[in-house]
Formats: structure tokens, C-alpha cells, sequence
């Protein structure tokens, strides 16, 4: 008797979660490697942004700072090189090279003090950052 | 009077403990990407480690056994063995990440790579466990561990639409990212359910001499001190939605963004309070996994145990931390990723929960452990139901986020 419980919640377990994993695969949408990209560098150049911010106002230590700036170029250059490897328009390419360069030279500003710079830096980001919305609107009216 | 004292200092020292480097990562990248939707999932993991730690307390006021020590004799070594490895593999996993959250608040502080800081951390968090007490480790570093209430003032301060805080208490569909979703929540139930908490409960009220008498201190602990320890994780993702996310950092995955938080609120003091809040809150709970291996080996295996006694007197037990904590530094001076490595590892513990949890429920019911005082249908409910979901939860999320959903 126990033994005819336990194989039938055995097989009661194993369609739940037969079925839950095909509900799961079911409900997700799987984007491009492309877009997840370009969310995790928009997030990187967004935080540089605020980094920046907090550096020039004394939030934040310098050592920090450029630490922080180093680690998202690193994310922003593994985008950029993404980017030229793949087939897209030059557009998404070029922006991509923006944002590298403004983190490179975010990262200069912070070890040489320069706020003027760094100041700079921000705008770049804040350009690329704006004609990225355009591109990926674009894409998406005109897919 | 005193009970009342001991009711108050228990509540501290659970709200002290309670976050550590996996609720903090999970509800930061949460609230950042999702903005409140999460919220559910905290209190779901809270309501569930409520009963969790309230029955732990209870089992050992009333049979005087520890977890591992009831589990072995109830059950028989052999059946005992896989919930001891399931348990030691997840907190080994935990015990490394926590070590990194450490390291990264040394980094933080200093700018010296967070590679460098785990070995040094392991010797100190090892100094303690051998020249400490356990009233030292569960009420002191607990007690520093409110700096974390930094996150429910930051949280206030910000002013949130309480009433979207409040819908966000019911769980709903996502919008976009669909698996990275339920992967945040199946991390979010993994962090706030973690097998150590309610373990280590256990195995200090027996080192602490609990009876009877203790139930009520129990109940008002469990229920206040991890209430309150959920509202903390909660402050860290609001504060995360309206300050990262709101600034277009959907995407955490560098831990150089999470000092971020604080500095809108408090300034330069936002990134001091942050750094000391993961330093002392990673500090606390590494020093509680590795006693609690200690505790998991050296009972189940029937050997002398407790953090009062010379290290002489419990070779095997002093032996069990000692290993542990140098082993699991190693990942992190190799330059593992703290942060993946705790996102990873909060997944696990909710998969792992079934294999943990459901033997303890066994022991919570059974009459000849504790008479009168087994477990009521409500809270038995409760823990199957939320256990179950974080399993299928991970079953379905893990493999998605692996091979590439979103």
C-alpha cells in the first residue's frame, strides 16, 4: 500500500514538474543577445554617469571612483567589441565606440582630478546614451 | 522584566543578522530591474523563515535536540547524510559569497582588489570562532549589524508611493524580461529561507540552555526579529528602484553599482554606511555559516560540540570551522565573482530547500519529540506551500537563466 502511495506521488511530482517547466518555456520570450547587451551597457554608462556625479560633488573616494569607472569600461569595451564583430548598422557600432571612449576618459579625469573633464565625460554619455533610445526605437517601429 | 530584556535583545540581534550578501544583491538587482514587483517575494521568503526559525526554536526549547542531532537520530545516519551534504554544499557556496561581501567592502574602503581581502578576512572571522564566545558572535556582531537599518531610513527619506508598495505585496506577471523574473525570485526565497538561519537558531538555543519556559521568547523573536529583518531587505529594494533603477541602471551585475544607492540620501556618509553595512552583515554571517558547519558535522556525526569550549575540549568542531572557512575564502582570492557567485548560490539554497526543510517538518510532528507541542496544520501548510513553490520556482528559472532566457 505505502508503496503504491509513494510511486504515485512519484509520478504526480514528475508531471507538476513536467508541466511547470513547459509552462516556464511557454511564458518566456527569449531576446537577442543583442538586446541583453545593450541593456547591461546602458546600465553601465547610466552608472558611470551617476558615478561621476558623486565624484564631483565628494560622495565618493577617488580610489573608488576609478575603480568603479575601470570595471564598466571593461563592460562598455566587451560591448564595443561585441558590436564589431556582429552584423548591425553602423549606427549601434559607433555609439558603442562613444561610450567606450567617454569611459576611458571618465577614468582619466578621475586619476588626473580634472573635473572639467570628467564633466565632459558625463555629456559624452549623456549623447550616446539619448541616441541610443533613438536607434533602438527605430528598430523597433522598423524592425 | 528580564524576559522582557531577553525578548528585546533577541529581536536586535535578529534584525542585526538578518541581511547579509544574498538578500542585499538579490533585492538590489530586483528593485533595480523590476522596480517594486518583487516585493512579494520577500515577504513570502519572510513569512516562511518566521515559521522556519520559530519551529527550530521551539524543537530544541522542547526535545532539547539541534536540527542535525534530531534529524540523525530520528531518521538513521544513512538517510541523514543526504540533507548534512545538500546542507553543507549550499552553505559552503553561501559561506564563500559572504567572504566576498566582506572582501568587496574591503576593496570599498580601501581600493585594494577584493582578492586580496578573503584570506585575511577567513583569519580574523577564524580568530573569533576560536577565541570567541557565543554570546560574542550571535549578540555583538549581530548588534553592529543594525548600521542595516541605514536602508529602511534611506527607503523613508526617498518618500515611495507606499500604495505601489503595498500592490507589490501581491504577486504578479512580469512585463518583459520574463525568466530573469522568476530567477530573482527564486534568488529572493533562496536568500531569505537560507538553511544557516534557522539551523543556527537552533543550535544556539541549546548552547544558550533553552525549556519550556523560552516558547513565548521564541514566538515574540521569530515573529518580530525576522519581520523586521524582512523590512530591511525590502528598504534595499525600494531604495534600489528609486535610485538605480530610476536612474536607468536596470542591469546590476557590477558590484561597483550598489554603493550607489546610499549617496543621493546620505552624501558621502551614504557610501561609508553602505560599505559598513556589507562589511559587518557579510562579517557576521560568515562567522555564523562556518559555526553552523561545524555545528552541522559535529552533530551529526554524535561529536563533543559548543563555541564555549576550548577548542581542546572540541577538536573535531574547532577542525570542521577551521577547514571550512580557509576553504571557502580560496574561490574569492582566485577572483571568482562575488556577486555571480552569490546570485548562484541564493538559486541553489531555494532548490535545495525541499531536501533540508521537509525532514525538520517530520521532527516537528513527531509526538515523541515533542508531546503537546508538534506543529499546528496552519504553519505545516504554510512552509510546504512556499518550499514547493521556491523548488519549482528554481527548477523552471535555473535552467532558463542558464541557457539564455529573459
Amino acid at each position: 500500500m505505502s508503496r503504491r502511495v509513494v510511486a504515485l506521488a512519484h509520478t504526480v511530482m514528475c508531471r507538476l514538474l513536467a508541466a511547470a517547466l513547459l509552462a516556464g518555456l511557454a511564458a518566456c520570450s527569449f531576446p537577442s543577445a543583442e538586446d541583453e547587451q545593450t541593456q547591461t551597457a546602458t546600465s553601465a554608462a547610466n552608472s558611470a554617469i551617476m558615478v561621476i556625479d558623486n565624484w564631483t560633488v565628494g560622495a565618493v573616494p577617488s580610489h573608488y571612483a576609478k575603480a568603479a569607472l575601470r570595471s564598466l569600461a571593461e563592460t562598455l569595451a566587451d560591448y564595443d567589441r561585441h558590436l564589431q564583430t556582429t552584423d548591425v548598422s553602423d549606427s549601434p557600432k559607433q555609439l558603442a565606440r562613444q561610450l567606450t571612449a567617454a569611459a576611458e576618459g571618465a577614468e582619466d579625469a578621475v586619476t588626473t582630478g580634472n573635473r572639467a573633464q570628467a564633466e565632459q565625460a558625463r555629456q559624452d554619455f549623456r549623447t550616446a546614451i539619448a541616441k541610443f533610445g533613438v536607434t533602438g526605437r527605430a528598430k523597433a517601429t522598423n524592425p | 522584566m528580564k524576559k522582557l530584556l531577553e525578548i528585546s535583545l533577541g529581536v536586535v540581534t535578529s534584525v542585526g543578522g538578518f541581511l547579509e550578501v544574498g538578500s542585499l544583491a538579490t533585492a538590489a538587482q530586483a528593485g533595480a530591474l523590476f522596480d517594486f514587483q518583487l516585493i512579494w517575494a520577500i515577504l513570502l521568503g519572510t513569512i516562511c523563515i518566521i515559521f522556519l526559525v520559530e519551529m527550530a526554536g521551539r524543537f530544541a526549547a522542547v526535545s532539547k535536540h539541534t536540527i542535525a542531532d534530531g534529524l540523525r537520530e530520528r531518521f538513521g545516519f544513512n538517510a541523514f547524510l543526504w540533507p548534512l551534504v545538500t546542507t553543507l554544499l549550499v552553505n559552503f557556496l553561501v559561506l564563500s559569497a559572504e567572504i566576498g561581501g566582506v572582501s568587496i567592502a574591503g576593496e570599498l574602503a580601501t581600493g585594494i582588489g577584493f582578492q586580496w581581502w578573503a584570506l585575511p578576512v577567513a583569519l580574523v572571522a577564524w580568530l573569533l570562532l576560536w577565541k570567541g564566545t557565543f554570546g560574542l558572535i550571535e549578540k555583538g556582531v549581530s548588534l553592529l549589524g543594525l548600521v542595516t537599518l541605514c536602508f529602511v531610513v534611506a527607503a523613508v527619506i526617498l518618500r515611495p508611493d507606499w500604495t505601489r508598495v503595498a500592490v507589490s505585496s501581491m504577486p504578479s506577471l512580469p512585463h518583459h524580461d520574463t525568466a530573469t523574473y522568476w530567477f530573482m525570485a527564486v534568488s529572493i526565497l533562496g536568500a531569505s529561507v537560507s538553511p544557516y538561519l534557522f539551523m543556527f537558531y537552533s543550535a544556539g538555543a541549546i548552547e544558550d540552555k533553552w525549556d519550556k519556559s523560552y516558547l513565548g521568547i521564541n514566538r515574540a523573536i521569530a515573529g518580530l526579529g525576522m519581520s523586521f529583518g524582512g523590512t530591511i531587505s525590502i528598504g534595499v529594494l525600494i531604495v534600489a528602484a528609486l535610485v538605480l533603477g530610476a536612474n536607468g541602471i536596470t542591469q546590476v551585475d557590477d558590484y561597483h553599482q550598489l554603493p550607489l544607492m546610499l549617496t543621493p540620501v546620505f552624501g558621502f556618509w551614504g557610501f561609508v554606511l553602505f560599505v559598513a553595512s556589507l562589511g559587518i552583515a557579510c562579517f557576521g554571517a560568515t562567522v555564523e555559516i562556518a559555526l553552523q558547519q561545524a555545528y552541522l558535522v559535529a552533530q551529526g556525526f554524535g561529536w563533543n560540540w559548543g563555541e564555549d569550549l576550548k577548542p581542546r575540549d572540541d577538536p573535531g568542531f574547532a577542525m570542521v570551522y577551521t577547514v571550512t572557512i580557509l576553504a571557502a575564502a580560496i574561490p574569492i582570492a582566485l577572483g571568482l565573482d562575488p556577486l555571480k557567485l552569490t546570485i548562484f548560490s541564493m538559486a541553489l539554497t531555494a532548490a535545495s530547500l525541499p531536501l533540508t526543510v521537509v525532514p525538520f517538518l517530520f521532527l516537528l510532528n513527531d509526538e515523541s519529540y515533542m508531546g503537546q507541542n508538534r506543529n499546528g496544520v496552519i504553519s505545516n501548510a504554510a512552509v510546504l506551500l512556499i518550499i514547493a513553490l521556491g523548488f519549482v520556482l528554481a527548477v523552471v528559472a535555473i535552467p532558463l537563466q542558464i541557457f539564455g532566457g529573459s
